[in-house]
């Protein structure tokens, strides 16, 4: 499939960029990748799981003043744990 | 969304027993500080490991993958909760609506009319459900012969109680609607006339 868009030459400068340079990845550098990796995979699926429950939250027989507090409290404690995590990366990366 | 006729009223709504989310809130609590526990016992363990791990730059990453391990079970949590607080019995003046939330995205709604149900009963087993007053209700409905389950029902005894209150008292409004005596008004015949009725005759146009 790629071959059809790409010229073959450029596939083989990008797949020899990206050989040398797993290659010469160090621990670091390995582990930072796989921090943002995870942080991005976190905020995706943090992402669509909380679209689904605000969902049903709204739809499903709940009074308003219920569904804020549940809001606030779910919000509060996982912007918490997303922002260690950013710090966390950060800290590691600085 | 549960949408309610235009003469129907709430009359009860029902809940499972507050245990049962209270076990899987505990289970999720444990797994979440496990990360912590494992670097506590690690550190008693091999103390000098423990050290040079702290002060180093893999501190960082421990604290990175503890807090993303922790927000998943939040998250985790949080759909545990939805699904605990979305089943729901309600008890209205015409009929019983039991909502099931299984899982994210998968629900069950199921409405029964009041003078469908044939038999009611309840269940209680073992230490537990006996001292903390839960159990399982059982709603045979006439008809296709259907059976509602309600398990961890908090309080089933009340729960059946007011579905018998709300039949006795839709019973009642059922026979004295029919024992109403016919209503006769003495306004004159034109008025209830419909205008298309007004119309000249068909023999008009012969």
């Amino acid at each position: 499939m790629v071959q059809n868009y790409l010229p073959p030459q450029t596939i083989e400068q990008i797949s020899s960029a990206v050989s040398t340079y797993t290659q010469s990845a160090t621990v670091a550098e390995w582990t930072t990748l796989t921090m943002l990796g995870t942080l991005f995979l976190t905020l995706l699926g943090f992402g669509i799981i909380t679209l689904a429950l605000d969902y049903h939250w709204r739809n499903y027989n709940i009074d308003t003043q219920k569904v804020f507090n549940l809001r606030l409290w779910y919000f509060s404690v996982a912007a918490l744990l997303f922002g260690m995590m950013l710090a966390a990366l950060l800290l590691y990366i600085l | 969304m549960i949408s309610l006729q235009p003469n129907e009223a709430v009359l009860y709504e029902a809940h499972r027993h507050w245990l049962a989310i209270t076990v899987e809130g505990v289970i999720f609590g444990l797994i979440a500080a496990a990360p912590v526990a494992l670097l506590i016992g690690l550190s008693l363990a091999f103390p000098t490991i423990a050290v040079d791990l702290i002060t180093s730059r893999w501190l960082f990453v421990i604290i990175f993958f503890a807090s993303g391990w922790a927000l998943l079970l939040w998250v985790l949590f949080f759909i545990v909760w939805t699904n605990y607080f979305l089943d729901l019995l309600i008890i209205t003046n015409q009929r019983l609506i039991d909502a099931e939330q299984f899982r994210l995205f998968s629900r069950d709604q199921v409405s029964v009319p009041l003078d469908q149900i044939q038999d009611i009963k309840i269940e209680t087993f073992g230490l537990l459900p006996t001292i903390f007053k839960f159990g399982n209700l059982y709603v045979q409905t006439a008809g296709t012969g259907q059976e509602v389950v309600i398990r961890n029902l908090n309080h089933p005894d009340r729960v059946k109680q007011a579905i018998n209150d709300a039949y006795n008292l839709y019973a009642a409004n059922i026979a004295s609607a029919a024992a109403a005596p016919p209503v006769f008004t003495n306004a004159p015949v034109s008025s209830m006339v419909k205008p298309y009725e007004t119309k000249p005759p068909f023999t008009q146009y012969q």
